[in-house]
């Protein structure tokens, strides 16, 4: 199949390409998948070399499930997340603490260097937040609202019910703005 | 604010990954993929006449077929009427006169007068 004509290609199938020795598949899998649990492993994290040593194996992890996997039984996001969530927790059992002060900030020309400043102030602080809440509440609310899944994807993800996900990401919400309410005027939140 | 810190988290760019990564991971990739397998190269359709060939010992075999067919026909034609007995190899070359089968043998003749 041409490549154009796959990047519109369902996960699972693109899979099942994969298996079957596609080259293009392994290609758009590595690029549409790497990036979205590298995110979801460097907010957990909160460290950019912990965060790739998970996604790579997660993604091996994913790829040699390929030649088993069931079309339609599981998305293929669900799986990965969990992977990377059961990774991102052992990891985090190993390592306690987030070194955010090591995290190099790359170039971005295209903004100011005061907006550049504060919008890191800002993404610290809220990984700073993130780090004290227990792994469960970091966990479902970074899939909520930073990732953008659903409540009925967190809980397939988490293997909990979708009241269970409401519950954690309530409470883990109140937590990050109880964390972070002596820190508004610092990150340019002047009102309200 | 929560909202706001949360839509700044999601174009941190230091949330993405590096080409570095992108390309360990692909190349994890290809080298875990199987390989697609050739397909087989479907069987060599054979014809009646190169089975007949084959069946008779191949194209020497029928060399020497050929051949003998030529030195027969040769020697046929060689020896002239010497080898026919008779006079039917006489009237049969023969181009002055008609010939008919039945002058030479009646079995060869249709017995029209024959009784069913």
């Amino acid at each position: 199949m041409p490549y154009d004509q796959q990047e519109d290609t369902p996960d699972d199938a693109l899979l099942v390409l994969y298996a079957n020795g596609d080259g293009a598949a392994a290609r758009i899998l590595t690029l549409r998948l790497t990036p979205r649990i590298f995110a979801h492993a460097f907010r957990m994290l909160g460290d950019r070399a912990e965060a790739e040593d998970v996604a790579q194996e997660a993604m091996i992890r994913l790829f040699k499930q390929a030649p088993d996997w069931r079309q339609g039984e599981a998305k293929v996001t669900t799986w990965l997340y969990r992977v990377t969530a059961n990774l991102c927790t052992d990891r985090l059992r190993k390592t306690k603490g987030v070194a955010l002060d090591a995290i190099p900030e790359p170039e971005d020309g295209a903004k100011s260097a005061a907006q550049t400043l504060q919008d890191r102030a800002r993404a610290d602080a809220l990984q700073n937040a993130l780090a004290t809440l227990p792994e469960r509440q970091r966990e479902a609310v970074v899939l909520r609202h930073i990732d953008g899944q659903s409540n009925p994807e967190i809980a397939e993800i988490m293997q909990i019910s979708v009241e269970a996900v409401e519950s954690l990401t309530a409470r883990g919400k109140r937590a990050l703005a109880q964390a972070l309410s002596n820190q508004r005027e610092a990150l340019g939140y002047t009102d309200g | 604010m929560l909202d706001d810190l949360f839509a700044a988290a999601r174009t941190d760019s230091r949330a993405t990954p590096s080409p570095d990564l992108l390309a360990r991971v692909l190349s994890e990739a290809e080298g875990l993929q199987v390989v697609a397998p050739t397909p087989d190269a479907p069987p060599e359709r054979r014809g009646l006449w190169v089975a007949v060939v084959a069946a008779v010992g191949g194209w020497p075999a029928l060399g020497g077929v050929a051949m003998a067919g030529v030195a027969g026909v040769w020697i046929g034609v060689a020896s002239g009427t010497a080898l026919m007995q008779d006079t039917l190899g006489l009237d049969l070359y023969g181009e002055t006169a008609q010939s008919y089968l039945s002058d030479l043998d009646d079995t060869y003749a249709f017995d029209f007068t024959a009784e069913e």
